[in-house]
């Protein structure tokens, strides 16, 4: 790991993938505490107003993370990827600058009164609170998910004569359609990661005996929320998604799949591994037809496999790619199944009662998280060697005025002071989880 | 527009040391003063629902700066390097400190995290007015605009940190303080308050002989920037407000101190960049890095000029809101 390069990459890529495991939570949460709140101001009945005071508690202690982890980020790009600061400051310094000043300070400003302001507000400025960090979360979801999709297929934009990209048109900037389809796509799966959070807890409880009105009101709204987000997740969005990269990315398409040679009536794969040095998937267990289908609509369109490629466009780690895309797209099938099957049982007024589905809701919470982030390895790894896809290759992007030497130092940092942020974190959250509702039942503030 | 860019980009740094000014500084100087827990959550209590937009007034800034002025970013925070990453770790630890406070209730965990709120609050001031000190003092900038400076000046060479940039990093934790003792006297108990004036006068007067000292190097160093007209009017302007916050201090005046010391730090912070301008980041080695040539292309700036000044008004006005409600509801017996 002498190369500075692969160090820079790696801090990046550990601490973005720490960071996100907190917004995601926050993104997925704050529907449903706005939900909650909502309920508890046009019902008046009390389970929901506490119901509400409990995971508005956990939404702010997550939130605080993702705050705290999220500072790194805009600074590490002048920092570690300072040429691609030089060079593309223009384009996505827009959205980083937007996501400051139109979401971080909806977010900073309202945080404080919603997690300790119940007492001095109204119950319905209360709930405007709530809102406005829904919104600014969101917000702030879209901005980067903008500045993303402009390295993944970057629109708008003119170089100048120095190199230096500069932005045409703002609008157009800002409605990438690959962004849309991104950000829906995250969206929804960000719901994903809420709901499952939101049941497992609710089925801990269950499963303990305790809270039984708090127990019941969480897995119904968990596993409600839950199916709708895991059916969303997969289609349309992740459908539009899929086409997306064949259309623009058909190399990341055949990494993702290991997919070496040309063919239509192309199969995807449930197994295999991936072997690139002799150019073919090991042990390969595979749908016939049904890849042509999901990338291009007809189950005899032509899918090009990586030879149809210069080597120097592949994918850099064509086996972590096609692993994370297969764990995301895993995953994802699972959660319906779980979500369809808990949801049966809510329906039939037997959820509280079957131990085994208590337990998978419990077991399965942490799922969500891996598949995220799987998502986004399947985005970030896809789209090398760029870092602006066909327009700057990402080892001209970093600093090269830092040596190994120093970013091997903070990157050692940042391992033990997010180890000492996770450990905290679970401690507090562990806590607030097994005294339960009850605690919550008066306003703090 | 270049000009127009770096005019908008002083605004939210200007805001941001005024505004995490006081908050930083109230959480640095608590040794000075609160006694007792209870003391100590009262005047953390009085920062707790503004720190963190405030906080946001310096990531507003670095974004400003990555779309207005991005090879400026690039180069000084990777030049920067070290240095600049430690006063992330400090941002981390201040926010998460200050946060995980409101949900631990136990003694030691408090106390440590108090401590860890303290320790990191000093190490921000200090780093940022360090590290805006060495980009006025100049970096050994390479033919291709970028530069590498370690943490501390060695024999082997210079660092971000020499006696210089050290005294300026205690002048703005000097002057942070101040800051703080203002926003907090008015919100706590008497007695709390009564040692805020007195830290308001005593910080005062080591900022004040920390001033005297580096005025004296600059002047050394470079007459011509420190004597043009433009510095002359800032140095003056921060110096009475030095004045008037020394005498508000005594009269115990707290609108008119938080009001007079904010000068005095605008002054401060000011007088180094627009004395340089139209060089951004200055070199040891050659003409530096003006604004023109690290700006960002015309597109970019033009597309930006709209949207810009209406998203710092949006964001003012959401804080605006909070600081009424905060005002309108804080229960009487915590305002004394």
């Amino acid at each position: 790991m002498g190369d500075a390069l692969d160090l820079h990459r790696l801090q990046f890529a550990f601490t973005i993938v720490f960071h996100y495991l907190f917004p995601q939570l926050t993104m997925g949460l704050a529907p449903i505490v706005v939900f909650l709140k909502w309920r508890a101001l046009t019902t008046g009945e009390a389970r929901w107003a506490t119901a509400a005071r409990f995971w508005t508690r956990l939404f702010g202690l997550n939130f605080a993370l993702g705050v705290v982890t999220g500072i790194p980020m805009e600074l590490q790009l002048g920092a570690n990827w300072a040429r691609f600061t030089h060079l593309a400051g223009g384009v996505v310094g827009q959205t980083l600058a937007m996501e400051s000043l139109f979401a971080f300070f909806l977010e900073s400003s309202f945080l404080y009164l919603l997690v300790w302001g119940e007492r001095r507000l109204s119950p319905r400025a209360h709930l405007w609170t709530a809102v406005a960090l829904w919104v600014g979360s969101w917000l702030s979801g879209y901005f980067i998910i903008v500045t993303n999709a402009f390295l993944q297929h970057p629109v708008a934009y003119v170089v100048g004569l120095d190199g230096t990209l500069g932005v045409t048109d703002v609008v157009q900037y800002l409605l990438n359609p690959w962004a849309l389809a991104q950000y829906a796509h995250n969206q929804f799966a960000a719901l994903v990661t809420g709901s499952f959070v939101v049941s497992a807890i609710g089925a801990y409880w269950a499963l303990r005996g305790d809270h039984a009105e708090q127990s019941s009101l969480a897995l119904r709204v968990g596993t409600g929320a839950g199916l709708l987000a895991a059916a969303l997740v997969a289609f349309p969005t992740g459908d539009v998604q899929a086409k997306l990269v064949a259309q623009y990315q058909p190399a990341t398409l055949a990494a993702m799949e290991g997919r070496f040679t040309s063919g239509p009536y192309a199969e995807i794969h449930v197994l295999g591994q991936p072997n690139v040095k002799a150019r073919r998937l090991d042990n390969p267990v595979g749908v016939p037809w049904v890849l042509s289908f999901l990338a291009y609509g007809h189950f005899s369109s032509e899918v090009k496999g990586l030879s149809e490629f210069p080597e120097d466009s592949w994918p850099t780690s064509i086996e972590l790619l096609y692993y994370a895309f297969h764990v995301m797209v895993g995953l994802g099938t699972l959660f319906l199944a779980v979500m369809a099957a808990a949801n049966a049982l809510r329906f039939l007024g037997r959820l509280e009662r079957t131990r085994a589905m208590l337990w998978v809701l419990l077991l399965a919470f942490p799922l969500p998280y891996i598949a995220n982030t799987a998502g986004w390895m399947t985005a970030e790894l896809g789209r090398q060697p760029w870092l602006i896809h066909g327009v700057l290759r990402t080892a001209q992007g970093h600093s090269g005025n830092v040596h190994a030497g120093s970013v091997s130092f903070t990157l050692l940092g940042f391992l033990g002071l997010s180890l000492v942020l996770l450990l905290t974190f679970t401690l507090l959250v562990t806590r607030l989880i097994a005294r339960g509702p009850a605690r919550e039942a008066s306003a703090h503030g | 527009m270049v000009e127009l860019w770096f005019a908008f980009a002083l605004v939210p740094f200007a805001l941001w040391v005024v505004l995490d000014g006081f908050d930083l500084g109230a959480a640095l100087a608590l040794p000075f003063l609160a006694r007792t827990d209870a003391e100590r959550d009262e005047v953390l209590q009085t920062i707790g629902p503004y720190w963190d937009a405030n906080e946001v007034w310096l990531l507003a800034g670095g974004g400003t700066l990555f779309l207005a002025f991005p090879a400026l970013l690039g180069a000084a925070l990777s030049g920067f390097y070290l240095p600049v990453m430690i006063l992330v770790w400090a941002l981390m630890v201040r926010g998460g400190a200050l946060e995980l406070r409101h949900h631990v209730h136990e003694a030691p965990w408090r106390e440590l995290l108090t401590a860890l709120v303290q320790l990191s609050s000093g190490a921000i001031a200090f780093l940022a007015a360090a590290l805006l000190g060495a980009a006025v003092l100049g970096v050994p900038l390479g033919p291709d605009g970028t530069f590498a400076l370690g943490l501390f000046s060695t024999e082997s060479g210079p660092g971000a940190l020499s006696f210089t940039t050290a005294g300026i990093g205690l002048l703005g934790v000097a002057s942070v303080a101040v800051q703080g003792a203002f926003f907090v006297a008015p919100r706590v108990s008497a007695p709390v308050a009564e040692r805020a004036y007195a830290l308001a006068r005593r910080a005062l007067a080591v900022a004040g002989v920390l001033f005297g000292l580096l005025l004296g190097r600059f002047l050394a160093l470079f007459p011509e920037l420190v004597l043009q007209p433009s510095s002359f009017a800032l140095l003056t302007l921060a110096v009475m407000g030095a004045v008037v916050a020394f005498a508000a201090a005594s009269r115990r005046s707290p609108g008119l101190g938080l009001g007079s010391a904010s000068l005095w730090l605008l002054g401060l912070t000011a007088v180094g960049p627009l004395a340089r301008y139209p060089v951004l980041l200055a070199s040891t080695e050659g003409e530096g890095l003006t604004a023109r040539a690290v700006a960002a292309p015309e597109h970019s700036l033009t597309a930006a000029a709209p949207w810009w000044p209406l998203a710092v008004i949006v964001a003012a006005a959401w804080f605006a809101v909070v600081v009424r409600v905060v005002r309108r509801t804080t229960p009487p017996s915590t305002t004394s």
